[in-house]
């Protein structure tokens, strides 16, 4: 909803039950100068908020503390040029994924480091020379475009796991061109969002030698992308893809469009804190046709 | 009463009017002339048109309107353009596409809001629902009254009545004209689909990083509740511009600029082009930039199906209908001694040839390519005052997309590849298909009667050349190809965006030569952000108004595919 501006007392409401609930607190909307003038009127804002169409239904209500949660996330993934200031490439980048619940390894050492119950990292909070992030497991994480501001000038990551993570879709495929000269391994297993345009993406990490394409229901004809990204990236090993899913889609099941868009009307549109269900139980449809 | 019009004037319009010189002629009856100062005498006139004499005499008799320029109707086979004696401008002009029996006289229809009408006829009308089964929009398509009206319902009239409908959805009502529901000859369903960051012009580049942002939330955008979520198919590949050692000044002088603006280009070398992307032949070519995050090429259909999906859900009435013409109404509130007149009424003519009254406060121009003829049924480019005698410079320009077939053409990593001669190609789906194109030298633009490929500009243009730069392309199928029209600005291929200084409630989103596309949301955002706050907050583009043409402070896009 895009012209209201949260009540107070509305707000109050809202981060009592965010803090029941273990999550980025929900960011106040600034308020603009709500000023009459006798030159302008009322201010446009009021009249906009004014001709909205307020869903004040259980849904509409989801939807909107959905959209409000997911623009604090886009706030939170911000990049902080403070962070990169101090500490340097590599460990502002382990901060603000270990922070957000994921795994790194520097080079060199073989521990993965992690948040731990009370929310300790254990990371260096100065910037130590030495100390490159080589591995990233950014497992069931909640990621957005946005996120990959803080990743840039790694110069030594060799491996990125992005296996369930929320919303990385086919726009994060293609950002993950800054890695091209480095990556050699990486994990997509369970990001329903990819279809075969992000696969196209893949092609230019020349470095490639591993790259687990399970559970990718959303892309239709797999057996067509392996084969091609099998011509672009020769070193690379492809798994995680059964033979079904290896043969092309069979005539009885016309109505592929359907079927997609079955799955995706299941799906989610945005990532909700509580969706365990993962959407790719739904597309197995034309497995049990074909 | 010279220092009140001119203050009327300044107050009234949005941006103020910048003129090189203002002097005062006859003053008869209330009308000023104003003379504009030229340093260079330009004649603005676009190959299509041929020199025809001087328009219908002037409109006040024994004024001296001086106009500095000549400016050419240009007369096509399809346009019959008629003048009505006295104060209403009424053109008619046949559609481009064949529908019907364009030139009968059509019935009227519902006439305009604010025209009386009996009760009883409006009964019956609502009761044939009952009696006959139709429902209301059938017998009257047109509504009577709205408070904008956007002409055109492609890419920019879509995205214009979303922006307008998505800040203010109970607040204004919305119609969009389109004459063309399946969208047959629209440029928007025609192009090429990409999208590119890659502009000489600092704005251009701000616009299309506006819309590959839109494009990257379109979920948040453009979902309606219960339906699919909207997806357009995006390919990340990007473009690729090559230069050879003549213009790679200009191409790294450019690059800079857009990086400047914020835009991830990367400029690459002979050499590092050759190691990044073998199948391309460098002889010749010096640099080239390649724009590596946000350009690309996606489904242009799927983007306007998702705008007028989400336009409906908001509550914007798009009905079938071509404009016939405006009509005015006196507006009291410019003199006290002779009121003025501004556009009140749209004549809108609807398939079965009723011509339906459409009372509006605004209307938007977005009809593309034939933006020159719908400014001009409002008079702009078609009087002679000096208010009224500089048209809309646009027209359209047909040009061709050629489908082709190459089992070991370039891999699927390749962008949109943009040679110095002016011969782009593109990859097309994951079998081995192609898109390619180029643009026709100056004067060889082919015919805008018809919507005819011509295929020997392939054979002797388009290929030749490709096969040089690509040698894999030496053996390919032609498919396929089709002709669209590019709404191109004959002065310098930029947008047109804002009201008329004297028509201040027409506006312009038009002349987007070939980038229309890759800037219609922003575009449209930007038109709701000028009408309804009254200044440009998130892209400023006042340098794209119409004032421009009057100045001469044209801006030119280099850039140009």
């Amino acid at each position: 909803m895009n012209g209201i501006r949260c009540a107070r007392l509305g707000g109050c409401i809202m981060q009592s039950m965010q803090r029941h609930t273990n999550f980025i607190p929900m960011v106040m909307q600034r308020r603009t100068e709500w000023q009459y003038s006798s030159r302008e009127g009322i201010p446009r804002e009021i009249i906009t908020m004014l001709t909205q169409n307020y869903d004040l239904s259980k849904r509409g209500i989801m939807e909107y503390m959905d959209k409000s949660r997911w623009r604090a996330v886009k706030e939170d993934h911000k990049f902080v040029s403070e962070r990169y200031r101090v500490l340097g490439p590599d460990l502002a980048a382990a901060h603000f994924l270990v922070k957000r619940g994921a795994k790194v390894k520097f080079h060199g050492r073989n521990t993965w480091f992690k948040k731990d119950k009370e929310g300790n990292m254990y990371l260096p909070s100065q910037y130590v020379p030495g100390m490159h992030l080589e591995a990233v497991d950014a497992s069931g994480m909640q990621w957005s475009y946005v996120a990959f501001e803080n990743m840039i000038d790694l110069e030594h990551l060799r491996y990125l796991k992005f296996s369930k993570c929320r919303n990385f879709d086919n726009w994060s495929l293609a950002r993950l061109y800054q890695f091209q000269d480095t990556l050699e391994f990486l994990d997509i297993s369970d990001c329903w969002e990819v279809t075969e345009n992000g696969l196209a993406c893949l092609y230019g990490l020349k470095k490639l030698t591993g790259l687990n394409l399970s559970g990718l229901s959303l892309v239709q004809n797999m057996g067509l992308m392996v084969l091609l990204l099998e011509e672009g990236l020769p070193e690379c090993t492809i798994f995680g893809v059964n033979e079904e899913q290896l043969k092309p889609p069979s005539e009885d099941s016309i109505g592929h469009l359907s079927q997609r868009m079955d799955a995706i009307i299941e799906s989610q549109n945005l990532p909700t804190e509580g969706s365990s269900e993962s959407p790719c139980e739904i597309v197995h449809l034309h497995k049990s046709q074909s | 009463m010279l220092c009140q019009w001119c203050h009327l004037v300044a107050r009234n319009t949005m941006q103020r009017l910048t003129l090189k010189k203002l002097s005062l002629q006859n003053i008869h009856t209330g009308a000023l002339a104003l003379q504009l100062s030229t340093g260079s005498r330009r004649t603005l006139i676009s190959p299509h048109q041929n020199p025809l004499q001087r328009l219908a005499k002037p409109r006040y008799a024994g004024q001296i309107a001086a106009v500095t320029r000549n400016f050419h109707i240009p007369s096509r086979p399809q346009t019959a353009v008629l003048w009505q004696e006295g104060k209403d401008v009424v053109c008619r002009s046949r559609w481009l596409s064949s529908q019907g029996d364009g030139g009968r006289d059509g019935e009227e229809g519902t006439p305009a809001a604010g025209e009386y009408r009996s009760p009883w006829t409006i009964l019956k009308e609502e009761f044939k629902g009952i009696s006959h089964g139709q429902n209301l929009e059938s017998v009257v398509p047109v509504p009577r009254e709205t408070d904008v009206l956007v002409i055109g319902g492609g890419a920019v009239g879509s995205s214009v009545a979303f922006w307008l409908k998505e800040r203010n959805p109970k607040g204004m009502t919305v119609t969009v004209v389109e004459r063309d529901p399946c969208y047959t000859q629209a440029s928007t369903m025609l192009s090429v689909g990409g999208i590119r960051h890659q502009f000489s012009v600092e704005e251009n580049v701000q616009l299309s990083m506006f819309t590959t942002d839109f494009l990257r939330n379109i979920k948040e955008h453009l979902s309606v509740l219960d339906e699919s979520p909207p997806d357009v198919q995006f390919n990340h590949q990007g473009y690729l511009f090559l230069a050879t050692a003549r213009s790679a000044p200009l191409l790294e002088k450019n690059v800079q600029l857009q990086r400047k603006v914020g835009a991830k280009i990367e400029l690459l070398s002979k050499e590092q082009l050759a190691a990044k992307f073998p199948w391309l032949n460098t002889t010749g070519i010096e640099v080239g930039s390649h724009g590596c995050d946000g350009e690309g090429w996606f489904d242009p259909y799927l983007l306007v199906k998702a705008l007028k999906q989400k336009n409906i859900s908001l509550g914007v009435k798009y009905t079938e209908g071509s404009l016939e013409g405006f009509e005015n109404t006196t507006d009291h509130n410019y003199t006290k001694d002779k009121p003025a007149e501004t556009l009140g009424t749209a004549k809108i003519r609807t398939r079965d040839h009723k011509v339906h009254g459409c009372k509006f406060a605004m209307v938007i121009n977005c009809a593309g390519p034939w933006a020159g003829e719908v400014a001009r049924m409002a008079g702009i480019g078609a009087m002679d005052t000096a208010e009224l005698a500089t048209p809309l410079p646009v027209e359209p320009r047909k040009r061709f997309v050629y489908v082709v077939h190459c089992p070991n053409g370039p891999p699927i990593d390749s962008p949109l590849t943009v040679d110095p001669t002016g011969v782009y190609f593109r990859r097309e789906g994951y079998g081995g298909y192609y898109l390619c194109g180029a643009s026709p030298d100056k004067d060889k633009e082919p015919s805008i009667k018809d919507m005819d490929v011509d295929y020997d500009f392939f054979t002797e243009r388009v290929w030749p050349e490709l096969s040089k730069r690509v040698p894999s392309f030496e053996c390919l199928k032609l498919k396929s190809a089709w002709a669209g029209f590019y709404d191109y600005n004959y002065i310098d291929q930029n947008l047109v965006i804002g009201n008329h200084p004297y028509h201040r409630n027409f506006f312009f989103a038009n002349g987007l030569s070939g980038h229309g596309l890759q800037h219609s949301v922003a575009v449209g955002r930007a038109l709701s952000e000028l009408i309804i706050d009254g200044k440009y907050t998130t892209i400023d583009l006042s340098r794209f108004e119409f004032e421009r043409l009057l100045t001469e402070d044209f801006l030119v896009e280099e850039k140009i595919v």
